[in-house]
């Protein structure tokens, strides 16, 4: 009996393979092996782009120069101290992962919050909102120039509660 | 056969005789474009042209009682009128009108209400309505003539002039159930003498409402009851004002190719059905106000005409704009309605 796992494009990212195929550090069967998934797991290529669009975007950030002091402080530093030897390094790739993970969530949420929004505000936006006292106005204005004056506009008393 | 010769007289007899035709035709063929307008004057509408003529040549002050029919009980307001270098002024100066323009005053300058002044050529009232002319009774101790207008037996409108000047002294206006929805009367009339000056009159903003716009190939040329559309105007925002007239009373119509925004509406309406079309309905001093929707469309009917045309009124844009493909898009979009 076999184990099935089911692959996400979040658990592919962190399979170390992925990584050593884009730096093409495999072994032949190996990345056969991956190249075959990357072709027919959507799972897998996606993990590939989004891996590689970081890596790319890091890459483009150019380097860092370090202020004047900083290695050698580095490298007579007693990694012991303060931190304790155990002190865990961090996966730079994974941290850009969990970074693009959180970004597209955030973009997800804000998309989601617009479409409130639109829903909420397009209705009033997108539907008449007659002005009726206007329209009683122009109207006995309009009866003004070809009936009487004195009767078509004495009335146009007591609009107010009509709105604007 | 000889061809004849064209002396120089003759050439001008043909252009003569052609001219003539063609001057024929012209007022033939609009004749024909305009099948409202009157063949000739009525009573109500000479009186009423007078009426107008009058405001511009004459000056006096007054004041007007107003009764109306309001959404539950009658309601009653006295306003001043004063007519004064050809024009008149309405409602302390509120309201200013001259030649045919009629503007409003907002804060201290001027919002144009009316600025275009040209005969839209409404029907004859004979189409519709019997005519009668009468002794009117006095008001503010001065003559009258009095106009009755009158449908099916019943009067519908009531007009008192002034024997001597021709200003409209008093006016009555009845529902079709006979029931009275407005009345004025002048309670005073002084200082009334030949117009002395001429007035200065504001500008017309160019982007102003009431400009004559053409007729949109969709809108109904005619309604039930007799109305005929006699005009298409500009309103303010993307709002069609399209005019319809019976030969007595004015419909104005304000289209919106947009549904209704219904809580947008003013308190106070009342929720009324017209067959299947729901509408609302207010009843002002200028007479009822009524909103609707139909076809993905707004509609805002405001007219003194009775209750019995207002009801033809809407059913009949309703119907006209309300296609099977609008049902069609209606019935799928209804689920998402926000109404």
């Amino acid at each position: 009996m076999t184990e099935h796992h089911e692959s996400t494009a979040e658990t592919v990212a962190d399979d170390p393979r992925l990584s050593a195929w884009l730096d093409n550090e495999l072994a032949p069967a190996e990345r056969r092996e991956v190249d075959e998934l990357l072709e027919t797991d959507s799972d897998w290529s996606d993990a590939r782009d989004d891996t590689a669009s970081v890596r790319t975007l890091v890459r483009d950030l150019g380097a860092a120069e370090p202020p004047v002091g900083f290695l050698e402080a580095l490298l007579t530093a007693d990694v012991t101290d303060e931190h304790g030897p155990d002190e865990r390094v961090t996966d730079l790739d994974a941290a850009h992962r969990r970074r693009l993970r959180r970004s597209t969530a955030a973009f997800g949420a804000l998309a989601a919050a617009a479409a409130v929004l639109i829903a909420v505000i397009v209705p009033g936006a997108t539907r008449a909102q007659p002005a009726l006292a206007t329209d009683v106005r122009v109207h006995q204005a309009g009866v003004s120039s070809s009936s009487d004056p004195v009767s078509a506009l004495a009335t146009l008393g007591g609009l107010s509660r009509l709105g604007k | 056969m000889t061809q004849p010769v064209r002396t120089p007289a003759r050439a001008r007899r043909v252009v003569r005789a052609a001219l003539i035709a063609a001057s024929v035709a012209t007022i033939g063929f609009g004749a024909m474009e305009l099948p409202g307008a009157a063949a000739s004057p009525n009573p109500a509408d000479t009186q009423l042209d007078r009426a107008r003529t009058a405001i511009r040549n004459y000056e006096f002050r007054g004041t007007v009682s107003l009764w109306w029919r309001g959404q539950h009980r009658g309601q009653a307001e006295t306003i001043a009128v004063v007519a004064v270098d050809g024009a008149l002024r309405v409602d302390d100066g509120r309201f200013l009108a001259e030649q045919g323009r009629t503007w409003m005053r907002t804060g201290k300058g001027w919002t144009t209400l009316w600025s275009d002044t040209r005969d839209v050529g409404a029907p004859s009232a004979a189409r519709k309505y019997t005519v009668a002319r009468h002794s009117g009774p006095p008001i503010v101790d001065r003559p009258t003539r009095l106009i009755v207008i009158r449908r099916h037996g019943r009067t519908v409108e009531r007009i008192a002039f002034d024997r001597a000047t021709g200003l409209v002294l008093g006016r009555d206006r009845f529902d079709s159930s006979g029931a009275p929805t407005m009345r004025l009367r002048f309670l005073t009339l002084t200082d009334l003498h030949p117009r002395r000056g001429a007035i200065n009159a504001p500008d017309v903003g160019v982007n102003a409402p009431g400009t004559r716009e053409p007729v949109p190939e969709d809108a109904p040329k005619s309604l039930t009851g007799g109305f005929v559309l006699v005009d298409a105007r500009r309103g303010d925002d993307h709002v069609t004002q399209l005019r319809y007239n019976d030969g007595v009373f004015e419909a104005s119509v304000f289209t919106e190719t947009r549904p209704l925004d219904w809580d947008s509406l003013p308190a106070g309406g009342q929720e009324i059905h017209y067959g299947d079309v729901r509408a609302r309905r207010y009843r002002t001093a200028a007479g009822t106000v009524i909103v609707w929707e139909a076809g993905n469309r707004t509609f805002t009917c405001v007219t003194g005409a009775t209750s019995t045309d207002q009801v033809g009124i809407v059913k009949a844009l309703s119907r006209s704009h309300d296609s099977s493909w609008d049902k069609v898009i209606r019935f799928v979009t209804s689920p998402f309605s926000w109404s």
